[in-house]
């Protein structure tokens, strides 16, 4: 049943997943563009170190739309058909669940992948100065759990009733429009602030997302 | 009272140059009596200063004196400032030892952002006040006033040092967000990273090299710390807008390493820049004042025309190559955190994909 699930996923998904991986393998071979001057002329080191700065905020980006996209389409036909297919198998819930959340997750292994064979490309084509290193695999790791966090985060709300969906957003709307109202007032209270803080920072769910991301580093 | 002290600052004067006439005196005597003569006015100055603070003294102010140093707070936030001021000229002595006691010219000011009293008036006798925030911890207040009280003792230091390392505030080495402490990671990029032949030698583990990229050896700076491609390169970041030496820069960058070397000389800065920034060569200090103990600053001062490096390892109490080995460890150390997730961050990120999934199985959809 997993296979069939998977299968149908694929078929879904397929569209977005071909553009989700071309993204995936050209980012680090755009980023690396001019990198090997670098090698060449210690002088731009530097600049080449800031491009791929530049650079590294898209790699958070595009793991956050993978995981938006495949998590929204894993539930889409659902949606659409009044969960009736669902209801109509003869699986408990919870697995019907795991089975979907499964499916979603290894269709997250061919974006990882492209961009792991984008990196290393982009690695062997690049000469490198001595006191920079090249971190293809790790930066594919990273890219592959920051997609499974923004996948588990959008599944999870996807897979409630759109009540449950309006719930959340109003509750995120409320804390945003109390920080405006005694920001008005005079109050020196940062709470939203302090609740991005606490979500971006251990052990907070979007710690992977933050830090350098940089294919070439020192 | 003022007059008085005027007229006593008149009689020790005549007091002193009276006990100076009455025997021959080298050059090296008359300058030492006319310098007892100038420390003691500036302290008949300052004292007229601290006695006109009349719009101060109005006020319900308390004077804080804890050692040299000497802190003026509204009442309302002395009993809060005290421990900042305690704190702050501990370190002040155990960083510049004796010289600390060069604070008590400078009586600092604190102005608290929500004190009871309002602001201080403004005096034109005393530094402008220093600004504490709403909530201060100790050591936040600590840090202010020894940013407002450092630069007394170092503005008295000689020209050589200063130009190396134009502000060791005492907090930045010694405070618990000391340099020392916390070696920022930016210092480890710009060892790896630098372009300068000697900067780039020193990452790979030639302590000469460090030295030259510190600018602390070198008989000859221009010729020393720098190559011919660093040359052409520093003249095109510092002196291309030098004034009435444009033709020279031209023929600088066309490659001519003796114009580049003429263009360094004619810049108004003494020596150049140093190829490593202020921040590495204030760790190389700090390292050394640490490793010194309390007299560490005295030693450093003590032999001012002799080379930097000879200076910081009689500070440190130990081989200048011992030192810059320490200093290039700790900044090797200071590796800055790449895209390398930490495993706890993997580990982090994995658990909160299958929280998320089982919150899933929780949904109300089909209850």
């Amino acid at each position: 049943m997993f296979k069939q699930i998977l299968y149908t996923q694929w078929k879904w998904t397929r569209l977005p997943l071909l553009v989700l991986l071309l993204a995936a393998f050209a980012l680090p071979v755009f980023s690396a563009r001019g990198a090997s001057a670098a090698g060449r002329d210690n002088w731009l080191i530097e600049q080449m170190l800031s491009s791929l700065q530049s650079w590294g905020l898209v790699y958070p980006l595009l793991a956050g739309t993978v995981g938006l996209i495949l998590a929204r389409s894993t539930w889409s036909a659902d949606h659409a058909g009044k969960h009736i297919y669902a209801l109509s198998l003869p699986v408990p819930r919870w697995n019907y669940v795991l089975m979907r959340f499964g499916a979603g997750a290894t269709l997250l292994v061919a974006p990882v992948l492209a961009l792991w064979v984008g990196a290393l490309v982009a690695t062997v084509a690049t000469t490198l100065p001595p006191s920079l290193q090249a971190y293809p695999t790790i930066l594919a790791l990273r890219f592959g759990l920051a997609a499974f966090v923004a996948y588990g985060v959008i599944f999870a709300i996807s897979a409630g009733t759109n009540k449950t969906a309006g719930y959340i957003l109003a509750g995120l709307g409320a804390v945003l429009l109390a920080q405006l109202f005694l920001d008005a007032l005079g109050f020196e209270t940062l709470f939203v602030q302090s609740l991005l803080v606490k979500l971006v920072l251990w052990p907070g769910p979007f710690e992977i997302f933050t830090g350098r991301w940089m294919l070439f580093d020192v | 009272m003022c007059d008085r002290l005027r007229r006593a600052a008149m009689i020790a004067s005549l007091l002193l140059g009276a006990t100076g006439t009455g025997q021959a005196q080298t050059v090296a005597e008359f300058r030492q009596r006319l310098d007892a003569l100038s420390r003691l006015s500036r302290r008949i100055s300052d004292t007229l200063a601290v006695l006109r603070r009349s719009p101060v003294r109005a006020l319900p102010v308390d004077t804080i004196r804890i050692g040299a140093l000497v802190v003026v707070a509204a009442h309302s936030v002395s009993d809060h400032a005290r421990p900042g001021v305690d704190s702050a000229w501990s370190m002040l002595s155990r960083l510049y030892g004796a010289r600390a006691g060069a604070v008590e010219r400078t009586p600092i000011t604190l102005q608290y952002a929500d004190q009871k009293e309002g602001e201080l008036p403004a005096d034109e006798f005393r530094e402008p006040p220093v600004w504490i925030p709403r909530h201060a911890s100790v050591n936040e207040v600590a840090a202010r006033i020894l940013a407002g009280a450092s630069p007394a003792i170092y503005r008295s230091v000689d020209p050589q040092l200063q130009e190396w390392v134009p502000h060791p505030y005492a907090f930045t080495i010694r405070g618990s967000t000391s340099i020392r402490d916390s070696i920022p990671s930016g210092l480890f990029a710009e060892l790896a990273t630098s372009p300068w032949r000697s900067t780039r030698e020193c990452f790979d583990g030639r302590l000469d090299a460090c030295r030259r990229a510190l600018g602390i050896s070198g008989k000859d700076p221009v010729l020393d710390w720098f190559d011919a491609a660093d040359r052409r390169h520093y003249a095109e970041n510092h002196l291309k807008s030098l004034p009435a030496s444009q033709s020279r820069y031209a023929t600088c960058r066309s490659g001519d390493d003796a114009a580049c070397i003429a263009l360094m000389r004619l810049a108004p800065r003494p020596r150049p820049e140093p190829p490593l920034g202020v921040t590495t060569r204030l760790l190389l200090l700090a390292l050394a004042l640490d490793a010194g103990g309390r007299s560490a600053f005295d030693r450093l001062l003590d032999r001012p025309t002799d080379p930097l490096d000879a200076r910081l390892a009689a500070a440190a109490g130990m081989p200048v190559d011992s030192l810059i080995g320490r200093w290039r460890a700790r900044v090797i150390a200071a590796h800055p955190k790449t895209v390398a997730a930490d495993e706890r961050a993997a580990w982090g990120a994995v658990a909160w994909g299958v929280l998320f999934a089982l919150m899933a199985l929780r949904s109300t959809r089909w209850r």
